[in-house]
């Protein structure tokens, strides 16, 4: 970049968040990752931290963090292919981006498959856990014999 | 006299806990009574409770989720201004749990009303798991009278509960010789000390003088103790050093559960 521009964009202030729940982003996400949902993270701002939100507004910075999240994912991902293309490929630069869409590396595609193998063979989680003890309330108290007392 | 030393034969000193709640480090406690039966004492127990925490300086949140017991005998009778009354019965369940622990109180005490067990179970069927992650530990309390309809209550949670709590077990002794056969001598509750080794707390028989005046006017037996009223019925002298005595020897017995009171 031309070095005025650099100064350009050097000199401007930093941008305030564009959202006021900026600072609590970690802990909505947090939130979200333990199955709260977005009325409950909204009582939760509201009496833990006293911002007065509606569940709409959580819900839609929940959903742009995860937008920003992907689009930045992906940017990063096509540069890495770009260049590793870039090095093993000696085509131009058209076949590169037509390759890189069309073609993983091997070894991505290996741990794909193992990923999908394991998650195939992990047994389903046993929610059937056995019981320690159980109690019929249809039959009445048996009494052990001889076992009566009284203070 | 109640003897504390014929309550049920148990590990009393050798508290263990359940296996489902050992394995993560608590740093909160929420203390729920086992209401299934109503009337055994449930929110007297809980009264002095709250008042043996207080005398230590922990600070605990009560909460009173007897919706039935709108009146005289809740909690929210006694400690009126101090006490939350949540209504169990919606969707959100006992959510107040989290949403007070998430607010800094290290401890609640939920006095929990009768026929209260369908939603307790299922809220601790769904919530269970991911309350325990954040470090909550649950004990429950049950209350034996000599009716074995008490006992049954007990049965039935814990049959509900599993090794989800810790268990405390107090016999109230509603009559001047309380017989507990259904609860000590019965093959059901033999089989629930055996697998879960409660705590059993001796809550000995109050006088009639004291404790109808004091469910009448919602008076505690510590400010009985401490002449804190204008209830002429309870500021005998001799009701006033009987109500000490009361609450000394059932402070004693709760020590015998304080590892699974604290945190």
């Amino acid at each position: 970049m031309d070095d005025k521009f650099k100064a350009i964009l050097n000199s401007l202030p930093a941008k305030e968040p564009r959202s006021r729940l900026e600072p609590y982003r970690e802990l909505i996400t947090e939130m979200r990752k333990r199955g709260r949902s977005y009325r409950e993270i909204t009582q939760v701002l509201k009496k833990a931290c006293g911002l007065k939100v509606g569940t709409s507004t959580v819900n839609d910075f929940v959903l742009a963090q995860s937008k920003s999240k992907t689009k930045a994912s992906g940017a990063a991902s096509k540069k890495i292919a770009t260049n590793k293309n870039k090095r093993e490929l000696t085509g131009t630069y058209k076949d590169t981006e037509a390759h890189q869409s069309t073609r993983r590396p091997q070894k991505a595609l290996e741990g794909i498959a193992r990923t999908i193998k394991e998650l195939k063979d992990r047994p389903l989680k046993a929610r059937a856990k056995k019981l320690l003890f159980e109690y019929n309330p249809d039959e009445p108290l048996r009494l052990q014999r001889n076992q009566r007392t009284k203070e | 006299m109640y003897n504390a030393n014929t309550a049920a034969p148990t590990q009393r000193e050798n508290v263990k806990s359940p296996s489902a709640v050992s394995s993560t480090p608590t740093s909160k406690r929420v203390i729920l009574t086992m209401g299934g039966k109503g009337g055994v004492g449930k929110t007297s127990f809980m009264l002095v409770l709250a008042e043996w925490f207080e005398t230590h300086q922990i600070p605990v949140t009560l909460l009173d989720l007897d919706t039935e017991n709108k009146s005289r005998g809740s909690l929210k009778h006694y400690f009126d201004g101090t006490v939350t009354k949540v209504n169990i019965h919606t969707a959100a369940g006992l959510d107040a749990f989290v949403d007070h622990l998430a607010e800094g109180a290290p401890i609640i005490l939920a006095d929990m009303g009768a026929s209260s067990g369908q939603v307790t179970h299922e809220w601790f069927d769904s919530m269970f798991e991911d309350v325990t992650a954040t470090g909550v530990a649950f004990t429950a309390i049950g209350i034996v009278t000599p009716d074995p309809a008490s006992v049954e209550s007990i049965l039935s949670w814990a049959a509900r509960l599993q090794d989800r709590v810790n268990y405390v077990v107090v016999e109230n002794a509603t009559t001047h010789q309380a017989d507990f056969s259904y609860w000590r001598a019965s093959e059901q509750a033999q089989q629930f000390r055996a697998v879960f080794q409660p705590v059993i707390l001796a809550m000995e028989f109050r006088l009639p003088e004291i404790e109808n005046p004091a469910r009448q006017h919602g008076v505690t037996l510590g400010q009985i103790v401490e002449r804190r009223l204008k209830v002429p019925e309870l500021q005998r002298a001799s009701l006033v050093i009987r109500a000490q005595s009361y609450r000394r020897r059932l402070f004693e017995e709760i020590e015998k559960a304080k590892g699974l009171l604290l945190p």
